[in-house]
């Protein structure tokens, strides 16, 4: 079934509300629709499962002192592309991240955007 | 006068001062004049009767002579024959006596002996080359000799110009008295010369029993040079004259030793005079040579006595206990630095040992008199106020006496104190050694056939060592036995360090002992040995701190990345919904309240902030200490950093609103936060009143998402949030395990 291509979406994961409000905030302002924020591992796991067509995903790899490798490893699962924002640099997270995108905070707008632009219509043109 | 008058002979004869004595057939005194009692100390009485050989040193073979020939010559004066006579005085007299037979009397032929006193004469004229002169030449010359050589050729020549002799030899006689080798000799030519050693038996078949009976052989015509065994010569010969040959013997404890020879050619008879100078030269000689080589002998050890003393610093000494005599070499008079005029004695001696030596030194003295061995060290104080360590050794005579003990005495003090400085500096070390806190061994690399290092020996280590390692007993293990899991580069580094000697310092994990150790080592000795030292130090603690500062670098940067992007989104959402013109006052007093919980946080270690501080400082931050107004009740409790940021900014909001919109608007308004924990639950309410109307805000701003949604969010919380008309009310609910700090004092 061919549907006009629909909005993407773009789920949030990130504990530090102004954050994940601020990233709402500028994702939303370029278009995209917002799945979450979430703050916290379960509530990730759980909103990945249950969401349809979820095209990417902004991923804060630290939530509340505990390592989100397995939120990166369900996105993966699931062929659903994701960038990392994070206060850590790349060898600080561990190889789970190691081929990940990475942003590192405090974010630049343009920056966290163009990866997403990456992320998605090279996902849509391999489809 | 006429006719025979006895008495005017008899006065005639006494007055005479030349002796006269009478003697019958059995050599009795029958008469003597008064010259002659004076003369031998005799009276009259004891002197008639009585044989003439009893009188003074009448009774000599020559005396014998000369009587028994005056009583078988038919008439006339007989020989005179000087002879060496003493009176009983003991005065030694030299005569001359004369003896003729006189008228048979009545008790049968006679004899008349005369005494010519020789001695006065003797001394009055000059010195005659007679025998006696010559003895006391040959002692005088002998006087001179150096040495037994010397000696004897000294007595040969002697002898042989008085003899007019061709040869006198002097020759040594092997025990089996079988040969005879010449020692020294005298030639009258020095052309002549003979053979050094003979056969005796070549010479007369019984020469060499003759000599060892201790006989003076006569041989009329021996020939010097043999050529046969046969001794004598040839007849006529050309070559070998027959000489007359004397042989005198010389024996030591009654074994043959030696000879002199005489010889003069041609062959001529000797007279019994010549034969007994001869005799007595032998005796003479020879016994200077004993006497020579003796004391040569002893000159010779002596020497080599006094050189080993100066070489070894030996002093001597000997000690007569039964007479106190003391003997101390020069050597032991300069140890002790004795005057040159103290006697040695027992008392001198232990005068100069040190006061606290001489005690245990005396008893140990007497101790050896009992076991004839005696062995000490000990301090003396010497004239010039040095102490000095002495040894001394002694032995007790085993042979001549028990009450003689000698001795050496060294002086010992470089040694001692060579020693002492070797046992002070190694206990330096010891203490050293096992006082500092840093673990020391030496070890011994063992290297394979391709040497390859493989493993490593432990021959000593410090009191520090079981302590900075946990092992224990390692002394002559091998560190495969101790640490048989040890990481490879242990043994590369110590390998390297034996091979090349160059000393090392590094930082190494071991991780089977879990520790981590700065080590410094270093070779030791001859590389060849392959021995280290090895300094190191358990630094696993510092290694951890060093790792939680770093963690805690890696934190900060985190954490303060985490609060930049906070800021940022603050100041993004600040903007979005704010007037240009108030922008910048309303930023600033978010970021301030967020700092002001930051001070919290860190001040709390970041581990735990208390609920009542947090609320006060944003309040006091907004509307400074203005505390009339507001009242703050709640439990003590401390809650987590991250809920800390989260509450201090919803307190923020709802006080900035109040200060703008609300209770803290006017003078009459008030407000009351109260919070407190209720099993699994926190609560934390903020409720104004007095204040103005309130209306519920058209648009939902950052400010109400902060006080809503970001409680909510971010705590798990459930936040009600009414725009009563009195005054607003807001009320979280929140679990306590998100809240509640974990680290002591979270809850009180």
């Amino acid at each position: 079934m061919k549907r006009p291509t629909s909005i993407p979406s773009v789920l949030i994961v990130e504990d530090e509300y102004p954050i994940a409000l601020a990233i709402k905030s500028t994702l939303s302002d370029a278009g995209y629709r917002i799945v979450g924020p979430v703050g916290t591992i379960p509530a990730a796991i759980a909103l990945i499962s249950t969401t349809e067509n979820l095209n990417a995903a902004v991923l804060d790899p630290n939530l509340r002192g505990e390592i989100a490798s397995e939120v990166a490893q369900s996105l993966t699962d699931r062929d659903i592309p994701f960038v990392l924002v994070s206060g850590y640099s790349r060898h600080e997270l561990g190889s789970w991240a190691s081929n990940a995108e990475l942003i590192e905070k405090p974010i630049l707008d343009d920056r966290l955007l163009d990866c997403l632009d990456r992320l998605i219509p090279r996902r849509q043109g391999a489809v | 006068m006429s006719g025979s008058d006895p008495e005017l002979v008899l006065s005639l004869v006494d007055n005479l001062a030349q002796p006269l004595v009478v003697v019958d057939r059995d050599d009795r005194v029958v008469f003597a004049n008064d010259a002659f009692y004076s003369t031998f100390a005799v009276t009259r009485r004891s002197a008639l009767s009585r044989s003439i050989y009893e009188i003074g040193a009448c009774d000599r073979p020559e005396m014998h002579r000369l009587i028994d020939a005056a009583f078988t010559e038919a008439a006339g004066l007989t020989e005179a024959c000087r002879i060496e006579l003493a009176s009983e005085g003991a005065d030694h007299f030299s005569f001359m006596v004369t003896a003729r037979r006189i008228a048979a009397g009545r008790s049968g032929p006679s004899v008349l002996l005369a005494f010519d006193d020789m001695t006065s004469r003797a001394a009055a004229t000059a010195p005659q080359r007679d025998d006696s002169q010559l003895i006391l030449t040959l002692i005088d010359q002998l006087r001179n000799a150096s040495d037994a050589d010397c000696g004897m050729s000294i007595a040969g020549e002697l002898l042989g110009r008085h003899l007019d002799a061709t040869t006198v030899a002097f020759a040594e006689i092997d025990d089996a008295g079988e040969y005879a080798t010449v020692v020294a000799d005298w030639n009258a030519s020095t052309e002549d010369s003979h053979p050094t050693r003979y056969r005796l038996s070549d010479l007369s078949p019984s020469l060499s029993r003759d000599l060892s009976e201790g006989r003076t052989v006569v041989l009329d015509n021996v020939c010097l040079h043999p050529q046969a065994p046969e001794a004598p010569c040839k007849e006529g010969s050309a070559q070998d004259v027959g000489y007359a040959v004397l042989v005198v013997p010389v024996r030591n404890e009654q074994r043959l030793v030696g000879a002199l020879a005489v010889a003069a050619g041609p062959a001529r008879k000797l007279s019994s005079a010549q034969i007994a100078t001869v005799e007595e030269f032998a005796a003479h000689t020879w016994e200077f040579a004993e006497r020579a080589r003796i004391h040569r002998a002893l000159h010779d050890s002596e020497q080599r006595l006094r050189l080993a003393q100066i070489a070894g610093g030996v002093g001597i000494w000997e000690w007569r206990r039964d007479t106190g005599e003391v003997y101390w070499s020069e050597q032991s008079r300069l140890m002790f630095q004795f005057a040159e005029d103290v006697v040695p004695t027992y008392e001198a001696w232990v005068s100069a040992v040190h006061p606290e030596d001489r005690a245990p030194l005396e008893a140990g003295i007497a101790a050896a008199w009992d076991h004839g061995r005696y062995s000490a060290d000990y301090r003396i104080k010497r004239s010039d106020g040095a102490t000095r360590w002495i040894r001394s050794m002694g032995v007790t005579d085993a042979v001549v006496s028990h009450s003689i003990m000698r001795g050496i005495d060294l002086d010992v003090t470089e040694r001692k104190e060579a020693a002492e400085q070797i046992r002070r500096s190694r206990a330096r070390y010891e203490r050293l050694f096992n006082s500092i806190d840093e673990g020391f061994c030496i070890i011994e690399m063992i290297f394979d056939r391709d040497e390859r290092p493989q493993d490593y020996r432990f021959i000593e280590v410090n009191a520090a060592f079981e302590r900075q390692t946990g092992l224990d007993n390692p002394i002559g293990r091998t560190v495969r036995e101790l640490i048989p899991d040890l990481e490879e580069y242990w043994y590369e580094i110590y390998g390297h360090i034996a091979k090349t000697g160059e000393s090392k310092r590094f930082e190494r994990w071991a991780k089977q002992l879990k520790r981590y150790y700065d080590v410094y080592a270093f070779p030791l000795g001859d590389v060849k040995e392959g021995q280290l030292g090895v300094l190191f130090r358990d630094v696993s603690d510092r290694k951890r701190r060093e790792q939680q500062i770093n963690d805690l670098i890696g934190e900060v940067n985190h954490r303060t990345k985490n609060l930049l992007s906070i800021v940022q989104s603050i100041s993004t959402e600040t903007a979005r919904d704010t007037d240009p013109i108030e922008f910048s006052e309303r930023l600033s007093e978010r970021l301030s309240g967020l700092a002001a919980s930051q001070d919290l946080i860190i001040r709390g270690n970041w581990s735990s902030v208390s609920m009542s501080d947090l609320i006060t400082s944003q309040i006091r931050n907004i509307i400074g200490e203005r505390h009339d107004q507001i009242s703050m009740c709640g439990d003590k409790i401390s809650i987590k950093p991250a809920a800390a940021q989260t509450i201090g900014m919803a307190i923020h909001e709802l006080a900035s609103n109040a200060l703008k919109f609300g209770a803290l608007s006017t003078d009459g308004g008030s407000v009351k936060v109260e919070w407190y924990e209720r099993g699994p639950r926190v609560v934390l309410s903020w409720n104004e009143e007095g204040g103005p109307a309130v209306y519920p805000p058209s648009a939902q701003g950052f400010g109400r998402c902060v006080i809503e949604d970001m409680a909510a969010y971010a705590l798990g919380a459930e936040v009600e949030l009414n725009y009563d008309r009195e005054g607003v009310r807001w009320r979280l609910d929140a679990p306590s395990e998100d809240l509640i700090a974990e680290e002591p004092g979270g809850r009180t």
